[in-house]
């Protein structure tokens, strides 16, 4: 369940309403014995002696705490009543204001109780929710490995296996499919994970000209596009050198698998020193995205004219929402600017300082 | 001399196959489909490296695990586990165990020949 049906406000957690309500009330009670005692020396020592302990009190134990501090404001009350007068009247005052502050502790207890109640649930439902997902993707990934292992057996020594042209072209295409399968599995557990549960991202300083070269090389693009890379030698980022590795690498094939023959990808650093961000641009000669689309393509399983386009190209949209959501853990986002049959530029925005580290929320 | 991994795995396609693709790579493959067999025979013969499977009978990978670290013939050898489950990676980033490592199903021929390499070199390097 999401937290933001709960009880509290979104982003307020009990702890702090408990300390809200008990300083309230401690400064009103505090305020309104003090007039009623008409400045008498015990009425302005005695909250002194109780403040401390209540606030210590409240910090480390957020539900006591309540109850720690309504019979600490009863004892003062009582001390107070015992060093002032009119004796009646103060009783009365302090009798009212310890009802109020045990109701209003009450209630508070009774906010957190359910509100940790709603926490302690949420957090068993994502424990689960990974359990599946680790056992789903495990069961999914098992049976592949004979699959992808043998045809590999077999590709690797064709003529010892007495493997004809036109077989041997079949288990090829089988052994793509087969690794677009694993392709698809990883990326669904990736996205998941980036969901469900917390992502860190490990800084350090890398070269971004190696980074994209040893894309470039791995991925085999080089073979299916004509790549142009615009780069700065010494251009370094701090940032999680994984991750955005995995989002280069992903507009790189998202960009090849929509660009037209000849196809023609630039890569290029597109910013200046007086800029907060670090842009990297990728660009495009493909079929261009229309722009009631292009809000669109970020979405999990979307694709601009999803039906025609991604059976024509065999994807999933999947990997343009994993790229965003790391983008957004470091701070930063990615622009796409296109014009249909005139290519795509998807531009990666990444602050140059680094941002506090928090828990990804997608809203 | 050829360098001998064990295979501890229960599912027998993937033992099967493991032991052609080893071969091919140049490494002289020994497979066992049952972890406390395994154990007995790692003891009198240590291999260069194990790849372990996670979830198997009767024994599961990180109960082999802890009976190999806790023999002190047996506590040092290389280990690198063999598994499809992605939370796997995770833990064995927090145990910090140098002579542990993971290779995630499925992997292609490339992919394991890389790994091996890695991993055998690094002990290579650990040991001088």
């Amino acid at each position: 369940m999401d937290l933001s049906a709960g009880v509290l406000p979104q982003g307020i957690s009990h702890p702090e309403v408990s300390r809200f309500i008990i300083t309230l009330s401690y400064i009103v009670a505090v305020t309104i014995t003090t007039i009623l005692a008409g400045g008498s020396p015990a009425a302005l020592i005695m909250p002194l002696l109780y403040f401390f302990p209540v606030l210590y009190a409240c910090y480390h134990f957020p539900y006591r705490g309540i109850w720690i501090a309504g019979v600490c404001a009863i004892s003062y009350e009582l001390i107070a009543i015992a060093f002032t007068y009119p004796v009646v009247l103060l009783s009365a005052v302090a009798v009212v204001q310890s009802i109020l502050f045990i109701c209003v502790g009450s209630v508070v207890t009774h906010l957190s109780a359910e509100n940790d109640h709603l926490r302690k649930a949420d957090a068993a439902k994502n424990e689960l929710r990974k359990g599946v997902i680790s056992t789903v993707a495990h069961e999914l990934r098992t049976p592949l490995q004979p699959i992808m292992g043998y045809l590999n057996i077999l590709l690797d020594d064709p003529d010892g296996y007495g493997i004809a042209k036109g077989t041997e072209t079949i288990l090829n295409r089988c052994l793509s499919c087969v690794e677009r399968e694993r392709q698809i599995i990883n990326q669904m557990l990736e996205f998941s994970v980036l969901e469900s549960g917390r992502i860190r991202l490990d800084y350090s300083v890398f070269s971004v000209p190696d980074l994209v070269g040893s894309l470039v090389s791995t991925g085999g693009y080089a073979a299916q596009a004509e790549i142009n890379v615009d780069l700065p030698r010494d251009l370094t980022f701090n940032a999680d050198a994984v991750k955005i590795g995995t989002v280069i690498d992903s507009m790189l094939a998202n960009s090849i698998a929509f660009s037209r023959h000849p196809r023609q990808i630039r890569i290029a650093y597109v910013s200046s020193q007086d800029d907060r961000c670090d842009r990297l641009a990728i660009s495009d000669n493909g079929v261009g995205i229309p722009g009631d689309k292009l809000d669109e393509i970020f979405e999990p399983f979307q694709l601009a004219d999803a039906g025609s386009l991604s059976r024509k190209y065999e994807r999933i949209g999947l990997s343009l929402s994993i790229a965003r959501k790391y983008i957004r853990l470091h701070g930063g986002t990615i622009t796409v600017k296109s014009i249909v049959n005139g290519g795509t530029t998807f531009t990666i925005h990444i602050p140059k300082v680094r941002v506090q580290e928090k828990e990804y929320h997608e809203t | 001399m050829k360098r001998s991994i064990m295979v501890v795995e229960d599912d027998q396609p993937i033992l099967d196959m493991m032991e052609i693709l080893l071969r091919r790579l140049g490494y002289e493959p020994r497979l066992s489909s049952n972890g406390i067999s395994a154990l007995a025979e790692i003891k009198t013969n240590p291999p260069a490296l194990i790849l372990l499977d996670v979830m198997m009978m009767p024994i599961n990978g990180w109960e082999f695990l802890d009976m190999l670290r806790a023999d002190p013939v047996t506590k040092d050898l290389p280990v690198v586990l063999f598994t499809a489950h992605p939370s796997v990676e995770a833990t064995v980033a927090e145990l910090r165990d140098p002579k542990l490592g993971v290779l995630l199903k499925p992997v292609t021929f490339s992919e394991l020949a890389r790994a091996l390499e890695q991993y055998l070199g690094k002990e290579t390097a650990t040991d001088r």
